[in-house]
C-alpha cells in the first residue's frame, strides 16, 4: 500500500515560530524603515565615504585633486610617532576613567540604594555633571585648574607654589581624567543602581540565612551578579574615553606636549589644521577598529553564562 | 524649380533643441568666465535701477573686510550689496577651508596673509593682477606683497600692517627705575629686555606679571607671529647664506622644502632655551595662561604684542609707552594681517574683484584706515594717513620698514605654523627645546618634501 504525505498545518513551536516571524516581518519592516534609514544616511553612508577618503590624500581646499594611495595612510598611522602616542593617550585616559569611575559608581550605586538619608538630593547631583554640555564642564574646569585659576589662588593664599594642572605633562592627563570621571560617575552609578535593584532579595536572604557577612555578601554574591551592569558601564566608559575631544580642544590644545592629545583630537587637528583628511579618515578607521577590538574583548572577559 | 518645404513636426524639435543648447552654452560661457556681462556693468556701477548683484562675505570676527569697508564701497556702487558670515577667529581656518571648496564658495573673503599662498596653490583663490590700480607693487609694502604673491601673481590684498612691539607701564617701569627704550636703534636685546621684566615685576609684587601672557593662540597662525621672532632674530641676515646663523634668520630653505637647520640650528635652540626661560624657573616673567586685558588692567609690566590690541594710550588708567621689538642678534618683525582675497569658486569673481580692490587701494583704504586708527600698506595712504600720531602706531610702522619680514612663504604654510606653535608652546611649558624643534622639524619637513 502506498502511503501518502499530507500536509498538514504546522503544529510544532519552532514551525509556529517561523510562521508568526514571516507574518510579522511586513509591519515589523515598516517600523524600523525610518530608523534603519536615518541610519544609513547618518552613520553607514558617511562611513563607506570615510573609508573610500581613507584611500586618498587631498586637501579640502581642493577635493577634486584627490590622489588615489591605496593603504599609504594607513601605513603613515601606524607609523607617525604623533599618531602612535595619541593612540597611547588615549588609552591612558581610558584606565584611568575606568579605574576612578567604577569604583566611584558602585560605591555612590550601594548609597544610593541603600536607605540612608537625602538619597534623592544625591542622585540629583551625582546625574547632573551627566546631562551638561562638555563644553560647559570644561570651561568651567579650566577656570578652576588654569595657572591663575580658582584652585591655584586659594592655594597662593595659604602660601604654597600654584600647580601645574594644565601646563605639566602627568597633571594634565590626570586632570581631565578627574575632569570627565567626575562628568560621567553619575550615569554609571545610575546603571549600576538599576543593576543592584534587579538583584532578586531572596538571594541576598539565602546567603544570610548561610552566615554571610557584609563583607562577603557584597564580594560574593552583590558584585557577581552585577557583572553584567559592570561590563555595560566598563563598554560604556570605554567608548566615551576614545571619543573625548572637548578636554584637549578647549583645555590643552593636545600638550604640554602630547600628553592630552587624544585621538579623536588629533583626527581633528589632521583634518582640519593641517589639511590632511585623507590621513585622519585612515586614522578615524582605525581608531573604529580599534573600539570595536576593546570592546569584544571586553565582553568577552567580562561575560556570563548564568541568569536569574 | 525646386520647392522648399518647411522643416517637418521633427525638425521642428531639433531646431529648438539646437537652439536651447546654443542658448545654454552661451550662459555657461558667460558664468565660467566669472560673471555675466550684467557683472562687468555692475562693476562699473551700471545697473538696471533697484537691481543689486549681493556678494557673499566670509570673515573672521571683528576682522576684515569689516562692515565700514562693506559700506564704503555700497556708496560708490550702488550695484552691489553684501551677505556677511562671521564665524569666531578660532574657527575661521576650519570654516574657510571648508567653504572655499564647496559648491556655495563665498564671493569675498578675508585671509591671513601668510596662509594666501596655500589657498592659493590649491587653486582656491582668484588672481587680482588684472584688476590692480596702476602702480601698485610699487606703492604697496614689498613684504606685504610677497606674503600675497603665488608663482608671480596676486592673491591677496593687504589693508593694513601690523607688527608687534614692547608696550610698558610707564608707572610701574618708573617705580622699578627702569629707562625703556622708545627708539629704534636703541633697542633692547632679550637680555635686557628680561633683565628690565624681572626687576619690573620683583618691584610690583603679586599679582603683576613682568610680560603680559601671549594673546596668540596657538590655534591659529599668531604663535608664530609673535614667538618665532625669538627663534629667528637668533640668527644673522648678514651672514654668509650657507651658516648657520643665516638659516636660523630664514627660517626655510630658499627652495623651501626644509627647515632642518633652520629651526632647529644651534642658535634656534639656544634662543627657544631662553625663550623658554621666560615661562619657567626662578625667573619666569610671564604664563601661558592668557588673562584677558593683563597689561591693559596694569597686571602686566610689558607686553609684546600689537598697537591694536592695546588700543589707545589715553584710555589705558596708567602711563604707557612703546618700545621696539627686543632681538638677539638681528632685529626682526613679522608683517602681515588678514587680507582681503576672492574666491576661485565665486560666482562673480569680476565684481568681487573690483570690490576688493577698491577696498584695499586709493580712497576707500585711507579713509578706513584713518577712521579705524590702522596703518595702511600703501605708501600713498601712509602720506594720507592720520593714524601715525599713536605712537603704538608710528612704531610698528618704524619696525615694519626697517625690519619687517614677511613669515616663511611656503603653500604648506598653515602646516609649518601648526607645528612649530605646538614646538614653542611645549617649549613654553617645560619640553627639551631641541627635541621639541627636532620633532617639528621631522613633522614638517615631509610636507614640504610632498
Amino acid at each position: 500500500m502506498a502511503s501518502t504525505t499530507i500536509a498538514t498545518r504546522p503544529t510544532t513551536t519552532r514551525a509556529l515560530r517561523g510562521r508568526l516571524r514571516r507574518s510579522d516581518l511586513l509591519p515589523a519592516a515598516g517600523f524600523l524603515a525610518p530608523f534603519l534609514l536615518l541610519l544609513l544616511i547618518f552613520q553607514y553612508i558617511p562611513l563607506a565615504l570615510l573609508a573610500r577618503n581613507s584611500l586618498y590624500d587631498y586637501t579640502l581646499l581642493n577635493p577634486d585633486a584627490a590622489e588615489f594611495v591605496g593603504f599609504d595612510n594607513f601605513v603613515h598611522a601606524f607609523t607617525d610617532k604623533q599618531t602612535l602616542q595619541s593612540f597611547g593617550v588615549t588609552l591612558l585616559f581610558v584606565a584611568g576613567m575606568l579605574i576612578v569611575v567604577i569604583p566611584v559608581a558602585m560605591a555612590l550605586a550601594v548609597y544610593l540604594d541603600g536607605r540612608l538619608p537625602a538619597r534623592g538630593i544625591v542622585r540629583v547631583m551625582v546625574f547632573l555633571p551627566v546631562i551638561t554640555s562638555s563644553v560647559v564642564v570644561t570651561t568651567m574646569f579650566l577656570f578652576l585648574l588654569g595657572q591663575n585659576g580658582v584652585l591655584n589662588n586659594l592655594l597662593g593664599t595659604t602660601g604654597s607654589a600654584a600647580v601645574p594642572f594644565l601646563t605639566k605633562g602627568p597633571w594634565a592627563l590626570a586632570s581631565i581624567i578627574l575632569m570627565s570621571a567626575w562628568q560621567q560617575v553619575g550615569l554609571a552609578s545610575v546603571l549600576f543602581l538599576a543593576g543592584l535593584q534587579a538583584i532578586p532579595e531572596e538571594v541576598r536572604e539565602a546567603a544570610k540565612v548561610d552566615g554571610a557577612g557584609s563583607f562577603a555578601l557584597f564580594f560574593r554574591i552583590t558584585l557577581p551578579l552585577l557583572s553584567r551592569s559592570t561590563l555595560l558601564i566598563v563598554v560604556l566608559v570605554t567608548v566615551f574615553g576614545l571619543q573625548a575631544f572637548a578636554p584637549p580642544l578647549l583645555m590643552t590644545n593636545g600638550g604640554p606636549d602630547g600628553a592630552t592629545n587624544l585621538v579623536v583630537y588629533d583626527i581633528y587637528r589632521t583634518a582640519f589644521q593641517l589639511q590632511q583628511p585623507g590621513f585622519a579618515s585612515a586614522i578615524s578607521i582605525v581608531l573604529l577598529a580599534f573600539a570595536v577590538l576593546i570592546s569584544l574583548v571586553q565582553m568577552r572577559a567580562l561575560r556570563t553564562d548564568w541568569q536569574y | 524649380m525646386r520647392q522648399h518645404r518647411f522643416p517637418g513636426g521633427a525638425h521642428r524639435a531639433l531646431a529648438a533643441t539646437g537652439a536651447a543648447v546654443l542658448l545654454a552654452a552661451t550662459l555657461a560661457a558667460c558664468g565660467s568666465s566669472g560673471g555675466s556681462s550684467d557683472d562687468a556693468a555692475a562693476a562699473k556701477g551700471d545697473c538696471a535701477s533697484g537691481a543689486t548683484t549681493t556678494l557673499n562675505v566670509l570673515r573672521a570676527e571683528g576682522n576684515v573686510p569689516s562692515d565700514a569697508q562693506l559700506d564704503a564701497y555700497k556708496e560708490l556702487n550702488s550695484c552691489v550689496d553684501f551677505k556677511v558670515t562671521e564665524v569666531p577667529f578660532g574657527e575661521y581656518s576650519t570654516k574657510l577651508n571648508v567653504a572655499l571648496s564647496s559648491s556655495n564658495a563665498p564671493d569675498i573673503i578675508g585671509v591671513d596673509s601668510p596662509a594666501s599662498a596655500n589657498v592659493a596653490s590649491q587653486g582656491a583663490l582668484f588672481a587680482l593682477d588684472d584688476y590692480l590700480p596702476k602702480g601698485y607693487s610699487d606703492d604697496v609694502d614689498a613684504a606685504d606683497l610677497a606674503s600675497a604673491t603665488y608663482e608671480d601673481k596676486v592673491y591677496s590684498l593687504a589693508v593694513q600692517q601690523v607688527a608687534v612691539a614692547l608696550f610698558f607701564n610707564q608707572d610701574l617701569t618708573d617705580a622699578a627705575g627702569i629707562t625703556v627704550p622708545t627708539e629704534l636703534d636703541e633697542a633692547w636685546t632679550w637680555d635686557e629686555a628680561k633683565e628690565a621684566m624681572v626687576a619690573c615685576q620683583a618691584k610690583a609684587g603679586t599679582g603683576v606679571e613682568g610680560l603680559a601672557a601671549s594673546l596668540f593662540e596657538v590655534t591659529v597662525s599668531n604663535t608664530t607671529f609673535r614667538d618665532q621672532l625669538f627663534l629667528r632674530s637668533a640668527g644673522d641676515s648678514s651672514a654668509s647664506k650657507s651658516s648657520s646663523a643665516y638659516k636660523t634668520f630664514a627660517a626655510l630653505s630658499e627652495d623651501g622644502t626644509s627647515v632642518d637647520g633652520y629651526i632647529n640650528s644651534p642658535e634656534a635652540v639656544k634662543a627657544a632655551t631662553f625663550y623658554q626661560g621666560l615661562f619657567t624657573g626662578d625667573e619666569a616673567v610671564t604664563s601661558t595662561t592668557q588673562i584677558p586685558n593683563e597689561f591693559a588692567s596694569g597686571k602686566a609690566c610689558f607686553d609684546l604684542t600689537v598697537a591694536p590690541l592695546v588700543g589707545p594710550f589715553d584710555k589705558l588708567p596708567f602711563k604707557a609707552g612703546v618700545s621696539p621689538s627686543p632681538y638677539f642678534v638681528t632685529p626682526i618683525v613679522h608683517n602681515g594681517a588678514v587680507n582681503i582675497a576672492v574666491a576661485a569658486k565665486s560666482k562673480h569673481t569680476k565684481l568681487a574683484a573690483t570690490a576688493a580692490v577698491a577696498m584695499a587701494s586709493g580712497d576707500l583704504l585711507t579713509e578706513w584706515a584713518n577712521a579705524n586708527n590702522a596703518i595702511p600698506p600703501t605708501q600713498s595712504s601712509i602720506d594720507d594717513s592720520t593714524v601715525l600720531t599713536d605712537p603704538g602706531n608710528k612704531m610698528m610702522l618704524d619696525e615694519l620698514q626697517k625690519w619687517g619680514q614677511p613669515r616663511p612663504v611656503t603653500p604648506k604654510y598653515g602646516q609649518y605654523d601648526s607645528y612649530l606653535a605646538t614646538a614653542l608652546q611645549s617649549i613654553a611649558q617645560g619640553s627639551d627645546p631641541k627635541e621639541a624643534l627636532d620633532q617639528a622639524v621631522e613633522q614638517i619637513d615631509p610636507l614640504l618634501k610632498g
